[in-house]
């Protein structure tokens, strides 16, 4: 129920009234200064940025395991985006999910995220074979089976806009896509296609 | 009869020697090999020499072997190479599962049965020889070469992956596309909104106040309303925003609308 | 707005895993320089040598970029906001003669695969699951 209040609030603001909403209830609208992406020495980790696994999910905050087995709490927030496929939210993350987080590193070394993305993958990819539903891919370490997920999947082809078309995909193309990885399987499924044309 | 297959063995080898030894020179070879459990076993650093060098004792094997006539030394030292191939073999498969070869052909994926197999041809290939010794090329003999070639091509992941390749662009020709059903759907996809707001003047305004992602997307009527946090304000930190935008289903960039609302207004969003 | 010193080329990044890690990513290695990691501010650049150029040939995009090797610090824009990034060539990429269309944001159109950053780097200045944005590299 708070979700549709919510989307009803913001409905109303955005299709509610003038165009452009806001200006006038923040004064002169100015982006906040971005907290300084401490640009780290070129070798390190970036301290605002996390990779790695969820080991727990406790409320608000992901537990995550990196690399050289680090453990990172990742907190949640009302101003934190969450992707799993789609735009999503917390109750969607699993324990087992990998992930990327962006945000902000605390001074109890916790991150608050402003962008999380779980189980993203960015993948160049040939497509041995299509199947219903299923798209057969080789990249550049070893086979992966792609999932065509209905109301989400889309293909972009060359410079044209993105459609839920996919007839156009022939095997034996090389393709770039943005994914979900079901964890511990050789399953991505597809969010979308970059095709050339 | 074992000493005809034996007389083909050097062949035999010094072509599949002569094929992976001069792959491994080819500037493919060395930029996917930093991928391979080679990469992982002696560093980063000593790699391209490490690489090299395993290329120019296979093809050294390979000018001996091709070379008449096929000494026995030279049928013991294809066996102790094909033994090797297999140790390193048995090393990926336990050090780095899901390493590459990086042995005769690139992107071949992680080591599977077929390379396994390949090795084992060779190296049973090389003990026959080795054991049999010399005899003369014959009519059987040169049956024998062919089919073993036959078969090195059909263990190889690549050219099995590239025999899939062609089955599967038959099938295309010759039934309906598996997806043909998905040209029908009307739906817009989220990622084709995305693009016409991306691409719209009220976004590339704006985009700087953004500090996530999508948040969460929803239709009604003809809009699709998008919702991202954002951050405005003088101070550093700044005050936690709402910006959300309407798309409107046609075309229409100068049609886009934005909203910029206090987080600290709204109802609590459902996150767990 | 941008960033670094001297202008490179303007085109389309996107954005790949390196190093190790979850999923797909596991068998990654540390690129073609070595040392590369998702985690940290890290590029692939398609003329990091001339091995490396051989494959990715910019020049079949109509792209013109310069030999800069491993461990050089360039400066990326998203032309979408404005914001930047310094990141280190740590691998050979991304394969510009594959992909050379175009990607928009606010009439602003980059063309042509110029480079690819790390999840650290793509996501300080845009969002992973967008893929592909137009971009300005310089030194």
């Amino acid at each position: 129920m708070e979700a549709l209040d919510r989307r009803k609030v913001l409905t109303g603001a955005v299709l509610g009234g003038a165009a452009l909403v806001g200006a006038t209830a923040f004064g002169s609208v100015e982006a906040a200064h971005a907290h300084e992406s401490s640009q780290s020495l070129d070798d390190a980790l970036d301290p605002n940025f996390v990779d790695g696994r969820i080991t727990a999910i406790n409320g608000m905050t992901l537990t995550v395991i990196g690399l050289q087995n680090l453990l990172t709490q990742i907190r949640i927030t009302d101003a934190t985006s969450v992707w799993k496929l789609r735009p999503t939210t917390l109750k969607s993350v699993d324990v087992g999910d990998g992930l990327y987080a962006r945000g902000a590193r605390m001074a109890d070394g916790s991150l608050a995220a402003d962008a999380v993305w779980v189980n993203i993958v960015n993948l160049h990819a040939e497509l041995t074979s299509i199947g219903r539903g299923v798209l057969h891919l080789r990249y550049g370490h070893g086979q992966l089976r792609g999932h065509v997920v209905p109301g989400t999947t889309s293909a972009v082809y060359g410079d044209e806009p993105a459609t839920a078309d996919l007839s156009r995909l022939r095997v034996g193309s090389h393709i770039q896509f943005i994914g979900a990885w079901r964890p511990d399987t050789d399953d991505v499924d597809i969010a979308t296609i970059f095709a050339v044309s | 009869m074992l000493e005809s297959i034996a007389a083909v063995q050097p062949l035999f080898l010094g072509l599949v020697l002569a094929w992976a030894g001069g792959y491994k020179f080819t500037r493919r070879a060395l930029v996917a090999a930093g991928d391979s459990a080679l990469a992982r076993l002696v560093g980063d650093r000593r790699l391209t020499l490490t690489y090299r060098a395993v290329a120019c004792v296979e093809l050294a094997t390979a000018a001996v072997l091709l070379a008449p006539p096929a000494m026995r030394w030279e049928l013991w030292l294809a066996v102790a190479l094909a033994g090797g191939f297999l140790s390193y073999l048995g090393y990926t498969r336990i050090a780095a599962p899901t390493s590459s070869c990086g042995c005769m052909g690139s992107g071949a994926g992680r080591v599977g049965w077929r390379h396994f197999a390949r090795a084992g041809l060779l190296l049973a290939a090389a003990a026959v020889a080795a054991w049999t010794g010399n005899g003369p090329i014959t009519t059987l003999g040169l049956a024998v070469l062919g089919v073993e070639l036959l078969v090195l091509l059909l263990l190889s992941p690549e050219s099995h992956h590239a025999i899939h390749l062609q089955f599967g662009r038959l099938k295309e020709r010759l039934r309906p596309h598996p997806l043909a059903a998905t040209k029908e759907l009307a739906q817009i996809p989220l990622q084709a909104t995305l693009e016409r707001l991306y691409d719209s003047p009220v976004y590339a305004a704006n985009a700087s106040l953004l500090r996530s992602d999508v948040q969460d997307y929803w239709d009604v009527d003809d809009w699709r309303i998008l919702a991202f946090a954002g951050r405005v304000g003088a101070e550093p930190a700044g005050t936690v925003v709402t910006v959300v935008f309407a798309v409107p289903a046609e075309l229409a960039p100068e049609r886009i609308r934005m909203s910029i609302v206090d987080a600290s207004t709204l109802p609590e969003p459902s996150l767990n | 707005m941008a960033c670094g010193t001297d202008f490179i080329e303007r085109g389309t990044m996107s954005w790949f895993c390196c190093g190790g890690s979850w999923g797909p990513c596991g068998p990654a290695g540390g690129g073609a320089c070595g040392g590369c990691q998702s985690g940290s501010l890290h590029a692939a650049w398609p003329n990091a040598s001339a091995a490396c150029f051989d494959i990715t040939r910019p020049d079949r995009c109509g792209k013109s970029l310069p030999r800069r090797g491993c461990g050089t610090v360039l400066h990326v824009t998203n032309r979408c906001n404005g914001q930047c990034t310094r990141v280190a060539i740590r691998d050979c990429g991304p394969r510009t003669q594959s992909f050379c269309g175009q990607n928009c944001c606010g009439g602003t159109c980059g063309s042509g695969r110029i480079i690819d950053l790390t999840p650290a780097a793509f996501s300080a200045i845009a969002s992973l699951s967008a893929g592909v944005r137009p971009c300005r590299v310089d030194d």
